[in-house]
């Protein structure tokens, strides 16, 4: 089947010299991009590196959307370990992998050794400029795996979710183009990539022929030189995001400054209040503005829903209707197709399963419930369906949380908390009008301690706000951690 | 609202931080973005005190004292 370099292949060949991705400072055009993946590809095949996991360690930059790419022409998959992740967490995932490559750049090639000391260790500048062929490969096997990124696991184990290639070039083949991305989009990449948030972004650079900057984490406290930032580099689309809207709305940003040319603005994975989805509105009043939903586990974002005028504050806005190709189901609690239930998504997006983990990917596998054959993904969120045929979501059937535009388990951070020495029970709350995640723990360990040990744990978007320690956490009869009493106790509600 | 308050509104994000004593607090990223929302959410909220967006640079949440000088100048407003 096609591969998704393929289309790498076609607009640098339109646009050389056109800047691909920079990150304000340093960039790559078409040229380069394609250049550094096809060194990278050739390097990993000339390792004997072949359809096997190349653990990626660098700084957020183009440089390291080159290494993936790369890693891709080699017809291997990639999988981003983040420099900001905490050391405990990277030796799982790296546990997981068992790679023998990683590639990392100077900056992280220590840790990267200290990491894995086993595999071997690839340095992006001269894997980069390995002798290669100009162009990358048109062709891919489509069961083979395009990456691997590790997501929030509730028993404290991350999930590997691994994605194939047909699953990614079919995202390629609808997203850019429900979108309506184009050579003119300049966009803002406001996620880190060692998710799948920013795919949108990819495929908006080399499907599209737009540009991404990376823009730096500071200037999310920093509301103004934000969008400064974006005035100045005439950065044009926004997919970012909830909370990092809401976030620069909810300052009175625009009140000092209006961003000057936003074209299109695509939100998702958490609901955006209408109140700053209005300030957006009328920020940007030339913008045509998407909600998007979906799930890693369906590479991305699997629904889409153009927001045009004013919304009504009192309804939700809906996710809308699937890309097309793939399919969404509500299952009521019969297991049963129905008009509102657990949302459940097929097609070609759905992932090959959780890496190495056959006991939780059958889990949230399930055959088409019309005996199709196809498998679906549950994924734990409730929706149902409006009077238009539009998707809404309702919330989720566990303990799941999205927090500032993270996927949470809260059972993960529980886990972790109970892993410290001087925790006995450990509960985990989510006070979403706060934006918070709080922790109550019985046992002998000082706040301070459980604190620290967390942060040691788990990456910072899961550390709890507020850890709070107590006698004793109350309990219901079958012996489980009494939740709903604690929330009573601690919040009054 | 007291600097003790504040105090203890910024040892509820982060106990582990000294912040009578600590500097830096955004350039050496102890306090990310999120941070500072909820900061000025909780401002708002409990205290009624209003930061803008022409407040929100790195200088004035660096640290606590700074955080306080710029809240004792929107309270006299």
């Amino acid at each position: 089947m096609k591969s998704i370099l393929s289309y790498l292949n076609g607009t640098a060949d339109r646009l050389p010299d056109k800047l691909a991705f920079s990150d304000g400072e340093k960039g790559l055009t078409f040229r380069q991009l394609r250049q550094a993946a096809a060194g990278i590809g050739a390097c990993l095949k000339n390792g004997g590196a072949r359809r096997e996991p190349v653990g990626v360690l660098m700084e957020r930059g183009a440089e390291e959307v080159a290494a993936f790419l790369g890693v891709m022409e080699a017809g291997c998959f990639y999988v981003p370990l983040d420099e900001q992740m905490p050391r405990e967490r990277l030796e799982r995932i790296v546990r997981t992998l068992n790679p023998r490559f990683i590639l990392a750049d100077k900056q992280n090639l220590t840790a990267a050794e200290g990491l894995c000391p086993a595999a071997e260790h690839l340095l992006y500048g001269g894997a980069a400029s390995f002798p290669a062929p100009d162009r990358l490969r048109e062709e891919a096997e489509g069961e083979d795996l395009a990456y691997v990124v590790f997501t929030s696991g509730s028993t404290g184990e991350p999930k590997g979710v691994s994605i194939r290639n047909s699953s990614l070039l079919d995202y390629a083949q609808t997203l850019p183009k429900a979108l309506g991305f184009d050579e003119s989009l300049v966009f803002g990449i406001q996620s880190p990539l060692y998710f799948d948030a920013w795919l949108k972004e990819l495929l908006g650079v080399i499907v599209g022929g737009g540009t991404a900057y990376l823009l730096p984490r500071e200037l999310f406290v920093n509301p103004m030189a934000l969008i400064q930032y974006i005035n100045d580099r005439g950065i044009n689309a926004l997919c970012w995001v909830s909370s990092a809207f809401s976030l620069v709305s909810k300052l009175r940003t625009f009140r000092a400054i209006l961003p000057r040319e936003i074209r299109l603005m695509c939100f998702g994975s958490e609901v955006l209040p209408v109140k700053q989805l209005s300030a957006w509105q009328q920020a940007c009043p030339n913008a045509r503005i998407f909600q998007l939903y979906g799930a890693t586990e369906c590479t991305g974002m699997s629904c889409f829903h153009p927001v045009l005028g004013p919304q009504d504050p009192d309804k939700p806005v809906p996710v809308g209707k699937p890309f097309p190709g793939t399919e969404v189901i509500l299952l009521n609690d019969e297991g049963r197709p129905d008009t509102e239930g657990e949302i459940v998504i097929g097609g070609p997006c759905v992932m090959a399963g959780y890496y190495h983990d056959p006991v939780r990917t059958a889990e949230v596998f399930l055959p088409d419930p019309r005996g199709t054959g196809a498998t679906f993904y549950r994924t734990g969120d409730r929706g149902r369906w409006d009077e238009n045929g539009d998707l809404v979501f309702l919330g989720r059937r566990d303990r799941q949380v999205k927090h500032m535009g993270h996927r949470v388990e809260l059972g993960e951070v529980e886990a972790a908390a109970l892993s410290l020495k001087g925790v006995h029970e450990a509960a985990c709350l989510y006070v979403a009008d706060r934006q918070r995640i709080d922790l109550f723990y019985s046992g002998p360990a000082q706040p301070w301690d459980v604190v620290i040990g967390l942060k040691q744990k788990l990456p910072g978007y899961m550390t709890p706000s507020r850890t709070e320690q107590r006698p004793e956490l109350p309990h219901l009869p079958n012996g489980k951690l009494d939740r709903r009493t604690i929330e009573q106790k601690e919040y009054g509600k | 609202m007291t600097f003790e308050q504040l105090l203890d509104l910024l040892s509820d994000l982060h106990p582990e931080v000294d912040f009578l004593h600590a500097e830096g607090l955004i350039d050496n990223k102890v306090l990310t973005s999120f941070d500072v929302v909820s900061i000025a959410a909780e401002l708002s909220e409990t205290y009624d005190v209003e930061l803008g967006a022409v407040d929100i640079v790195p200088e004035n949440f660096n640290s606590a004292r700074a955080l306080f000088a710029l809240i004792q100048k929107r309270e006299d407003e």
